[in-house]
């Protein structure tokens, strides 16, 4: 079943390829994206048959299927899941798939409310608001997951060497990590772009250094309990180095923390950069951001709700389904490791 | 001599299962077993036997979802523990009916002192006062061994040795004079020298109470040691039960001989021990027939379709096999 | 074959420092291991028993260097491991392996069988064909080769220990410490992976340390048995002579609290009164004097050494008593009068 699933939204993808493949020059790197991730759906659908067959020998499920039964039986995981997988593609293509320009103003439709020309109606300054929402999806989406991979790697690397060197190394990077956290983030925030200007470099800058350490301290209690086991005893009496040991069966063991972390702070970080924007230190205009759509249609409330709302919902949405994809992916884990 | 008043404890045909999202797991199936006051019953098998499911269904402790007991009676005292509900059965846990467990180190609550928790059922059960349940404390300490028992009772468990907690957990089972005790693999987990004073200490214990034991256990040692009566499990059935000689010196059941010969004996000398072929089927996928069959070095051509029934041997001496049954004759 | 030593430990010590306050002085040490000697043979077990807390695990793992000894020479290939570095240690590392206690958390739950076995042998022999040495010595463990795709879960018990011995024996070493190898297990399987290692050692000619705190397996397995207490051998003898010829009080002690093996057998116990001394404060003189029941006062003042009252070359007998001739005499006086 979930091979048909994965087959037929490769199948889609590949339409959507073949159908904006003349106007790909909008947008290389979008279309490009794009095209790895019609690639992906593929690869997807080939592994699940081949684990679908690995199964019908008779063999085990292995931890990963185990995982992903329990995950498919989470209604409200399921739910974010696909919601991730619409925005996705909405931000991917967002280029091709934009009724309009989202910078484009009309000075003939100036706050106007849902129409057939502008499906969710037009901001103050006559920009079509679907198009500026799309592109709004694709800039927090496309920082968000930028911010939390590279917060999600520095908080690990740290968190691995504090956890497997322990002693001094330990308390060093744990104290200097417990001082960096108790700088205010909006501080940090405001004092990075003041020195360093704004832009989206520095944005994911700023955001993928806050709050490491969460990250660092959950990697570090795994890391301290797998160091424990036997097994990492055994690769010692065999003479292995501390890297290869750290990279060969201590990351392996620990990912499971780090995947939950890591799809539950997805969300977490659209809100901050959504609230940065709205508070005009994120991403400046006029390039759409949700935040920005956010903090301008607060003015015009009483004129036009369309401007608030919808741009509120989004992040909403979004927000939403990363929350419950994560929760998800957290019990479906736990229960693999209370087996 | 046939025993005729009614045994204290008889489980009839008890079946406890285990919903699981791979299928159903028969932790025990269809066991028969009792015991009489003043009377040890060894219940002996390995991993995966339903020794301990069986012991937890008594008492009520089998978590419910995923397991559930789907068939029997555990008659007590002349009523069926299973059609009580939960504030009768809270009366009779740590009252009539004490278990004690195999860790100690997590058998005891830490943030408690040791005082506290042997207080604990004597103010819950027979409404004892604070005070007067930590003299009482102070008394069962003195009965179970540890020495300076004024001044330990105030201790917590990680100040004490794994021998002393286990020593604790008995004088908590056995606080309200409990007319049976359970103890799930009480010595596996200490050290040989501590484990005989263990022992030792609950049949002295037991005879001073006068009450009834079902002892849990993988070692054959400690149930010639201890037991009246044995019954031994495996995959969730009983496969031969009897008196203790019977079982050490008339053992019919292919399995119970295969564990005896396991089993190291440090007068012997042997160049390679006889093991048992095969390994334990996985429950959830058990053989049609004997549960044994693939294992067992005597197999008859029936033993693969069908169950064996019960053969007896004498006044409380039965196994379920092939080899012994009637209806087997001429069937090689 | 010559009856060749391959492993010589001599006055091994691992102290741990105990710290207290705010900037973590030491105030004393727990003396795991305090003093302790032995000789290991080509193709022959040693067993190294006691209880828990006596130091047996340490010593194991101060001779893989998992912990630091604190004093003392351990001799392979005439070389000290102790004092070795890291990289010098590498070829001595092939030579000494180890299986543990626990079959689940001793295999890496994210790596197939045969990437578990294939690790040793990739480290250690990198130019001979890993994957039909992998095979060969899971088939040499009684495990199918097929299986070398599966991980660990979708084995039982008995089967992941044989995994653990294949990696220890993959790397070809003259000697494994098994570290209560088969404790965790069933009863009908411990028979068996005792089976497993006598043959093994029968056909690789391997030496085993082999820790356990179970009188009878260890009688079943080594040639020579150590018993220790608190971070002593307090005898080592050679394993026939386990059941009459035990000298020691504690020996004595520990063997007759084994249950005995039928009913209607009730063995006389020794049972030990007394409280077992704190590791960091031993008291002076024998370490056993607390529980003994010929204590006296030369035990009190002056530790007793292991000496030799047998030596019969591979299978000596030694003692650390004040007072073993003495016990042995009234034992065999009361013997008589039976």
């Amino acid at each position: 079943m979930l091979r048909v699933k994965t087959f037929y939204l490769f199948i889609f993808s590949l339409a959507l390829l073949a159908a904006f493949a003349p106007r790909a020059g909008l947008d290389l790197i979008s279309y490009g994206l794009f095209c790895l991730l019609t690639a992906s759906t593929l690869v997807l659908a080939l592994a699940i048959r081949r684990s679908n067959q690995r199964l019908a020998a008779g063999r085990v499920k292995s931890s990963g299927q185990l995982m992903w039964n329990r995950l498919a039986r989470n209604k409200n995981a399921m739910f974010g899941m696909v919601v991730l997988i619409i925005f996705m593609y909405a931000a991917l293509l967002a280029p091709f798939i934009s009724p309009h320009d989202p910078l484009e103003t009309d000075w003939g439709a100036l706050s106007q409310g849902m129409s057939s020309a502008h499906w969710l109606g037009t901001d103050d300054l006559g920009r079509d608001i679907f198009s500026r929402t799309l592109f709004g999806i694709r800039v927090a989406l496309g920082i968000g997951v930028t911010a939390v991979v590279l917060n999600t790697l520095i908080g690990t690397v740290l968190g691995l060497i504090a956890g497997y060197y322990g002693g001094r190394t330990d308390s060093l990077i744990m104290r200097a990590l417990e001082i960096w956290n108790s700088i205010p983030f909006i501080l940090l925030a405001i004092a990075i772009m003041a020195a360093l200007g704004t832009g989206v470099g520095k944005l994911i800058l700023i955001v993928s250094l806050s709050n490491l350490m969460a990250f660092a301290r959950i990697i570090r209690g795994s890391v301290l309990s797998v160091k424990e086991a036997d097994y990492i005893a055994a690769a010692r009496v065999i003479g292995i180095s501390n890297p290869t040991i750290i990279v060969r069966h201590i990351v392996p063991n620990c990912i499971s923390p780090i995947l939950v972390m890591a799809s539950l702070s997805i969300g977490e970080t659209i809100l901050v950069i959504a609230g940065l924007s709205f508070l005009g230190l994120g991403i400046q205009p006029p390039m759409p951001s949700l935040g920005g759509m956010l903090a301008n249609g607060q003015q015009f409330l009483h004129e036009s709700l369309l401007m608030s709302v919808v741009p509120g919902v989004t992040i909403l949405l979004i927000v939403l389904s990363c929350n419950l994809f994560g929760d998800g992916m957290r019990d479906a884990l736990d229960s693999r490791l209370n087996d | 001599m046939k025993n005729q008043t009614p045994p204290l404890l008889e489980i009839k045909d008890l079946k406890t299962w285990f919903h699981t999202e791979d299928g159903i797991v028969k932790g025990c199936d269809g066991v028969n077993y009792s015991v009489n006051k003043g009377e040890t019953l060894a219940v002996v098998g390995e991993s995966g036997s339903g020794k301990s499911v069986t012991a937890m269904s008594i008492l009520g402790l089998i978590p419910n979802p995923p397991g559930e007991i789907t068939g029997g009676e555990i008659i007590f005292r002349g009523e069926n523990l299973l059609e009580m509900n939960q504030e009768q059965m809270q009366r009779i846990r740590g009252n009539s009916i004490a278990m004690i467990f195999q860790e100690p180190m997590t058998s005891l609550n830490p943030v408690m002192t040791v005082g506290q928790q042997i207080g604990e059922s004597l103010i819950l059960h027979q409404g004892y006062s604070r005070s007067e349940a930590k003299q009482k404390a102070v008394e069962l300490l003195g009965m179970v061994g540890i020495a300076d028992s004024r001044a330990r009772v105030d201790d917590y468990p990680h100040q004490l040795s794994g021998g002393m907690r286990q020593r604790v957990m008995i004088a908590i089972a056995l606080a309200c004079k409990p007319e049976l005790l359970i103890a799930d693999e009480p010595t596996s987990a200490l050290d040989v020298t501590i484990q005989a004073q263990i022992l030792d200490l609950i049949t002295e214990l037991q005879k001073k109470i006068g009450m009834a034991v079902i002892l849990i256990t993988h070692d054959m040692g400690v149930v010639a040691e201890t037991a009246d009566k044995v019954a031994v499990m495996y995959c969730g059935q009983i496969v031969e039960y009897g008196s203790v000689n019977d079982i050490f010196f008339q053992a019919k059941h292919p399995y119970l001989e295969g564990l005896t010969n396991s089993v190291l004996d440090i007068d012997e000398e042997v160049e390679m021990l006889e093991v048992i072929e095969g390994t334990v089927p996985d429950p959830l996928d058990l053989p049609e027939g004997c549960n044994f069959e693939p294992r067992c070095p005597k197999r008859l051509a029936i033993c693969k379709s069908q169950e064996p029934p019960r053969t007896r041997f004498g006044d409380d001496h039965y196994a379920h096999c092939w080899l012994y049954s009637n209806a087997n004759q001429g069937k090689e | 074959m010559k009856n060749e030593k391959v492993l010589s430990v001599r006055d091994l010590k691992v102290h741990f420092p105990v710290k207290k306050g705010l900037f973590k002085h030491t105030v004393g040490h727990v003396k795991a291991v305090d003093g302790v000697s032995f000789d290991l043979y080509r193709g022959k077990t040693l067993g190294l028993v006691g209880e828990s807390g006596c130091g047996k695990t340490t010593v194991a793992k101060a001779l893989v260097k998992l912990v630091q000894a604190s004093h003392g020479e351990v001799i392979c290939d005439d070389t000290d491991i102790l004092s070795c570095s890291e990289t010098a240690l590498k070829p001595l590392r092939k030579r000494m392996q180890m299986i543990f206690q626990d079959p689940f958390s001793s295999l890496d739950p994210k790596m197939t069988v045969g990437e578990i076995v294939g690790e040793a042998v990739k480290f250690h022999r990198p130019d001979e064909d890993c994957q039909q040495l992998v095979h060969r010595y899971m088939e040499l463990t009684g495990l199918r080769k097929e299986y070398a795709q599966r991980y660990p879960h979708e084995f039982s018990g008995g089967q992941r220990q044989r995994v653990g011995i294949a990696r220890a024996l993959a790397t070809e070493p003259a000697i494994v410490i098994a570290d209560e190898p088969v404790s965790a297990l069933d009863v009908s399987v411990q028979a068996k992976s005792l089976n497993l290692m006598k043959r093994l050692q029968q056909q690789l000619h391997v030496s085993y340390l082999f820790i356990t705190h179970d009188l009878s397996v260890v009688k079943h397995i080594a040639h020579s048995i150590a018993v220790m207490y608190l971070g002593n051998i307090v005898e080592l003898l050679p394993s026939s002579a386990l059941r009459d010829g035990a000298c020691h009080p504690y020996t004595q002690a520990l063997i007759s609290a084994i249950p005995s093996a039928l009913p209607g057998q009730k063995k006389r116990r020794i049972s030990l009164e007394g409280e077992i001394p704190s590791p960091i404060n031993a008291p002076d003189g024998c370490k056993f004097q607390t529980r003994c029941p010929y204590a006296t006062a030369v035990c009190r003042r002056k530790q007793p050494m292991l000496e030799t009252i047998i030596r019969r070359d591979l299978e000596p007998h030694q003692i650390a008593c004040h007072h073993w001739q003495d016990i042995k005499r009234n034992q065999q006086g009361a013997g008589e009068s039976l």
